[in-house]
């Protein structure tokens, strides 16, 4: 864990120290040293990390990872053990929940069912006391951000899930808040809507310009709609990236085999380079590329490369190159995968369907190549953080 | 290969088929037996003769004296006055009952819990013995003050156990969502908390008076002279069973119906209980 | 579906200001349930003497419950008959409970009511039914009369173990049919679908379904019968006679004319304990809400 928080002061740039000395936009959430402890169980652990204003923040990882308790405790609903969080700079950790200027996006909603659409939107508004009349205008605008402008008279149980969904989202952002908080609100609605959703929260998110922290155990969904992520795991941040750095650059085993496929080898350092390491896996040596953990000599490792920067038989050379057998072809549609196996490790590539114009016979010795800068190594010991079933 | 697959399929349902059979007869056979013995009350009360025997003639006589009972009137009127004190004492000591057990983590709640049961549980003479003593003890005449405590006993616990059950099928969330909005405690409590419970209150009270607006096993412990209508009727009934009682049973009869009809309506099919049912 | 997890705050994250709320029902509880119960307690130690109760500590009462024949005899033979009451009502409740719940569609909810609806009709209005359709110039007599099989009113069916029984049971029937059909109701139907889907039929998905799971509320159905059977006073005093006493009768007399509280207490005292621990089985075997599943 020490390594992980050297880790991330040196390799994130978008961590800190001091709250507003900060490059790309001002800091409109900021969580310093936040942990939670339940009687015996630590739901959140040191965190520390800033929200940029405008930006559209994930806050991505497996259940219980503590990303909800984290989202509640920005929202006031649950005090932290230890810990500050900053809105706008002000330090409001000590602030109520209905006295903060952040809404929130339920995962079941939680409309209110005694009221009918207009009395739930209008909510927040007499909380601030304003008058229904000078809040009707208001009420309206919202509604037909989320196309519901026919809804107001409905009642909660006379709406379908997506419907509701869309009228949480108008009640949180009547009152204008400084930032939205949404605990994985496309959760229960199914996949053709979802994806319908993800665009249009993505759209209002831009065009409203609010700060949206978006909880979600979905990692397409957060690659697809997020400005940053932070992948959590165990109550920790992992790492805090552009989709495409969390992609491409995992920071830990954990990151990497959360977000999309990745395969992973054993092996072990035989020689130390300038800015490389020979390393050799099963029968066979490798080159890899150094990086911020600092593996030496002997040091067994772990290796991890995308199946999609994998080659089988290519036709063009690439850094590395090994021969194993072919064990395994699944058609999914758009693309091929094909798994060879070599010594007891297995290596799978990715090919787009389109692109597969060689025969492959099972079990046929073939070679399988792939660069040295499109894998990332680490120490073996974090190998026990790789995430089986996502 | 049809065929025998056809034959497996047959005799596959002709086992599926075989049901418990009669269930239908049985259970209007004991519709019939519950129902029956309240029948006969409202017949007999409309029965001509002073003896319970036999049907002359159909008369309202009983009903006409049952008015002016000056004794049951007042008694029924007692009834009503303890009843709603008790209901009333219910409500205030219930709801706030459910919230505590329900929101607060406090030590031994489990037995708490228990113990809180217990007059409802419990055969209503201990709690009726136990309730003499007390008095005695104190001191305190046996009145409609005491009466009126004895059934707090078991009227409290009622409402509380009823709202307990709600304020728990509804969960934090609608009171997060109200906090995270801007609503202070308090006004979350009264603008969404109890709007959301507002049936289970009412269900429960409405339970707690008619236990209570019926109640003799405890109450013929701690009655004195000032009696409630159930113990002014069991007196009727120690002296052989004239028609005014059935007469008074049939009011009481008809009574309970609308109650239950009204109860029915009014809890059945309201938004919430659809949303929280979700 | 979102799981949810049961995290409780630590007892002094909470605010003081919430346990206000359990003031007012901690007093209730003290003062209304506790404190009565425990000088009940209190007294069964004490003795009476002419009119006069003495502050002397005794276990004379209770040594007069076990010595005298007559008690504990008569604590038997009531638990014998709330037995049988109970058995029966479960007899007469569970397959109308299951009919209810699992054969009928519509109408189902107005069935159900049907079935309270004497529960809330007062307790004395049934007994009074009960003694008008078995006395001698009741219901039953003067059928049997009409219908030629008997010349003259028969006083067997009044006054005794029978009619006290009989009357029981019917105040039973409801509080055995809430609990069970309540436990019947909750059974998921793609168990039961999932048994026929296997090659079971009605029977054999009872006897290895829907009957296991619906123990807990038979257990909680039966075992608030049979308290209320054992100990209600008021039936065996209306309708037993002199052979349909039960034990709630001479707990009664003794506040009565006997005017020996102490020993009244005691005995009351007995009859909580035997009440507790009906309770506490039916606590562990019975279904988890007990008598407030709605």
């Amino acid at each position: 864990m020490q390594e992980n928080k050297l880790k991330m002061d040196q390799n994130n740039k978008d961590n800190f120290s001091v709250p507003d000395m900060e490059s790309g936009g001002k800091t409109q959430i900021a969580l310093i040293n936040v942990t939670k402890i339940f009687q015996d169980f630590t739901a959140v652990n040191d965190l520390t990390f800033e929200i940029k204003k405008g930006e559209f923040f994930s806050l991505l990882g497996p259940s219980g990872c503590g990303k909800t308790t984290t989202l509640r405790i920005i929202a006031g609903l649950e005090n932290p053990t230890a810990g500050k969080i900053l809105l706008d700079g002000k330090d409001v950790t000590n602030i109520p929940a209905y006295r903060r200027n952040v809404n929130t996006v339920f995962q079941d909603y939680a409309i209110f069912p005694h009221m009918n659409v207009w009395d739930n939107i209008y909510f927040p508004l007499k909380m601030k006391r304003i008058s229904r009349k000078d809040a009707g205008l208001r009420i309206e605008r919202v509604l037909k951000l989320v196309n519901m402008s026919d809804y107001s008279k409905r009642f909660s149980h006379q709406l379908s899930g997506g419907q509701r969904q869309r009228i949480a989202l108008a009640r949180a952002l009547v009152n204008e808040p400084e930032a939205l908080l949404l605990d994985e609100p496309l959760g229960a609605l199914d996949f053709k809507l979802r994806i319908a959703m993800q665009t249009v929260l993505k759209d209002i998110q831009k065009d409203l310009g609010i700060t949206f922290v978006y909880v979600t155990h979905d990692q397409t969904e957060a690659i697809t709609m997020s400005d940053r992520i932070a992948v959590m795991r165990q109550g920790v941040v992992d790492q805090i990236g552009t989709p495409d750095e969390i992609y491409n650059l995992p920071a830990t085993p954990f990151v990497a085999s959360f977000i999309g496929e990745m395969n992973f080898i054993d092996g072990v350092v035989v020689d130390e380079l300038a800015e490389k390491l020979k390393v050799k896996i099963g029968d066979f040596l490798i080159i890899c590329n150094k990086n911020e953990y600092n593996l030496h000599k002997d040091d067994e490792i772990l290796i991890s490369v995308r199946p999609e920067k994998v080659f089988i038989k290519p036709s063009f050379s690439l850094t590395n190159e090994i021969k194993a057998r072919l064990s395994r072809i699944v058609f999914r549609g758009d693309n091929y995968q094909i798994t060879t196996t070599f010594n007891s490790s297995e290596l799978s590539s990715v090919i787009a369907a389109k692109n597969l114009d060689m025969t492959l016979n099972l079990n046929e010795l073939v070679t399988v190549s792939w660069n040295a800068e499109d894998a990332r190594v680490f120490p073996i010991e974090l190998k026990r953080n790789i995430i089986k079933y996502k | 290969m049809q065929n025998r697959i056809k034959g497996t399929d047959l005799k596959l349902r002709e086992r599926r088929k075989f049901r418990f059979p009669y269930l239908g007869i049985y259970s209007i056979l004991i519709y019939i037996f519950l129902y029956t013995p309240l029948i006969v009350v409202v017949l007999f009360s409309f029965s001509g003769t002073k003896s319970t025997v036999s049907f002359s003639a159909v008369t309202l006589k009983w009903y006409q004296e049952l008015f002016q009972n000056s004794e049951l009137v007042s008694s029924l009127l007692h009834s009503l006055q303890v009843s709603l004190t008790a209901v009333l004492f219910a409500i205030i000591l219930g709801t706030s009952g459910a919230f505590f057990i329900v929101r607060v983590n406090f030590p031994g709640k489990r037995l708490f819990i228990t113990l809180s049961q217990l007059p409802i549980i419990l055969p209503g003479i201990i709690i009726g013995i136990a309730m003499l003593i007390f008095f005695i003890n104190l001191k305190v005449p046996l009145s409609m003050l005491t009466i009126t405590i004895g059934h707090i006993s078991f009227t409290a616990p009622v409402v509380m156990f009823q709202v307990t059950s709600r304020l728990l099928r509804l969960g934090k969330n609608y009171e997060d969502a109200a906090k995270d909005l801007g609503a202070s405690p308090v006004k979350t409590l009264f603008l969404v908390t109890i709007p959301m419970i507002k049936t289970a209150i009412i269900g429960g009270a409405l339970l707690a008076f008619a236990m209570s607006f019926d109640e003799i096993i405890i109450t013929y412990f701690l009655t004195g002279s000032w009696t409630t209508l159930p113990v002014y009727i069991y007196g009727m009934m120690r002296f052989g069973l004239s028609p005014q009682v059935y007469a008074v049973s049939t009011v009481i009869l008809l009574f309970s119906i609308t109650v239950i009809f009204f109860m029915a309506r009014f809890t059945g099919t309201r938004a919430e209980e659809l949303e929280v049912k979700k | 579906m979102k799981k949810e997890k049961v995290i409780k705050q630590t007892l002094f994250e909470q605010k003081p200001r919430s346990f206000i709320l359990g003031v007012p029902i901690s007093i209730w509880l003290v003062l209304i349930v506790l404190v009565p119960v425990v000088l009940m307690f209190i007294m069964s130690f004490k003795q009476k003497s002419g009119y006069e109760i003495v502050n002397i500590f005794t276990f004379a009462n209770y040594l007069e419950f076990f010595k005298n024949e007559t008690y504990w005899r008569l604590m038997l033979k009531s638990f014998r008959m709330a037995f049988i009451v109970s058995i029966v009502a479960i007899i007469t409740g569970y397959p109308l409970a299951y009919f209810i719940s699992r054969r009928l569609r519509r109408f189902r909810n107005l069935f159900y009511m049907l079935i309270i609806t004497p529960l809330w009709v007062s307790y004395l209005v049934r007994i009074i039914a009960w003694r008008t359709i078995l006395g001698n110039k009741g219901l039953l007599n003067l059928a049997l009369l009409n219908l030629g099989i008997t010349k003259e009113p028969l006083s067997i069916f009044l006054y005794n173990q029978v009619s006290v029984v009989i009357t029981l049971t019917y105040i039973a029937i409801p509080f055995v049919f809430i609990p069970l059909y309540t436990a019947l109701e909750k059974i998921p139907n793609n168990l039961i679908d999932a048994a026929r889907d296997l090659g079971a039929n009605e029977i054999n998905t009872f006897i290895n379904v829907v009957f296991p799971l619906s123990l807990p509320g038979l257990v909680t159905g039966f075992m608030l019968s049979f308290i209320i059977a054992l100990g209600d006073y008021i039936i065996p005093a209306q309708l037993g006679g002199n052979t349909g006493i039960m034990y709630g009768n001479v707990v009664w007399a003794q506040f009565g004319g006997a005017f020996n509280w102490p020993f009244g207490s005691a005995l009351g005292f007995i009859l909580f304990f035997v009440a507790a621990i009906v309770l506490v089985i039916a606590q562990v075997f019975g279904s988890k809400e007990g008598i407030f599943a709605e």
